[in-house]
């Protein structure tokens, strides 16, 4: 997978789907996994990989809770995740100047 | 699925289409409102916490204190549980959100201060908690109507 450069431009955050995903988990500290792919408007299994991707690089955290027989999964950015994506926004307004 | 083995960087216009897109899911996500059932029922359960102070903490009185204290804070955290749930993201205020509450709840507080110094009755502190259970309660429709996170059309 593509690492990050120098400027905090990191590739696997910038996929747009991913990157939805990052700024909804960095606006807030959990949201459930039904809630962002309603936002996203895509299928679980989708969702679910960009995920896994998310995960493998270590900047996403999934929590699972059953509740009444029905197992709910939370996603949260982790700390490197949080500072990755800003740092990739960060790159992004560099880009554009701004 | 997207994959970027050789992702090229972005043009400004593209990365300027990004940052639209992330403001937007952020926009979109705090944006989430509390249920408007949440904060009156916060301050119901919090109302009556004054009357532990009331309570003799002895005998089989002191089983009801327990009794009392276990109940707070089971449906504070079953409430907290159902809210968060129900609204499908966690997010804690901000304290620019909270500021009302903050300086409301001082009303009360002070209040029941002033009670308790005055005439020394643990009663003081039943009416604390009541006033406070009124504030948190009117808080809930202040707070979804003022939240700045909330002036977005189509939020739910």
């Amino acid at each position: 997978m593509s690492a990050t450069t120098d400027d905090g431009f990191d590739p696997t955050i910038h996929a747009p789907q991913r990157l939805r995903i990052c700024a909804m988990l960095d606006a807030v500290d959990q949201v459930e996994f039904g809630t962002v792919q309603e936002q996203l408007k895509v299928s679980a299994s989708v969702l679910s990989k960009h995920v896994s991707v998310l995960m493998d690089k270590g900047f996403l955290h999934q929590t699972r809770a059953t509740r009444d027989r029905r197992q709910r999964v939370w996603l949260s950015l982790t700390k490197e995740g949080k500072a990755a994506y800003r740092s990739h926004v960060a790159a992004l307004r560099e880009i554009t100047g701004a | 699925m997207e994959t970027e083995p050789t992702t090229p960087r972005p043009t400004p216009e593209e990365a300027a289409a990004a940052l639209r897109e992330a403001e937007s899911a952020q926009e979109s996500t705090r944006a989430v409102k509390v249920p408007a059932w949440y904060y009156p029922v916060l301050g119901l359960i919090i109302a009556p916490y004054g009357l532990l102070f009331v309570i003799p903490h002895e005998g089989w009185w002191l089983a009801a204190y327990l009794l009392g204290l276990v109940a707070f804070l089971t449906a504070t955290v079953v409430l907290m549980r159902v809210g968060v749930n129900q609204m499908g993201v966690l997010r804690w205020l901000t304290p620019r959100e909270l500021r009302p509450i903050a300086v409301w709840s001082l009303f009360p507080i002070i209040g029941g201060i002033g009670l308790y110094l005055v005439h020394g009755t643990p009663w003081a502190w039943v009416a604390t908690t009541a006033g406070l259970g009124v504030a948190i309660g009117l808080f809930g429709p202040y707070h979804r109507r003022t939240s700045p996170y909330y002036q977005t059309s189509g939020n739910r």
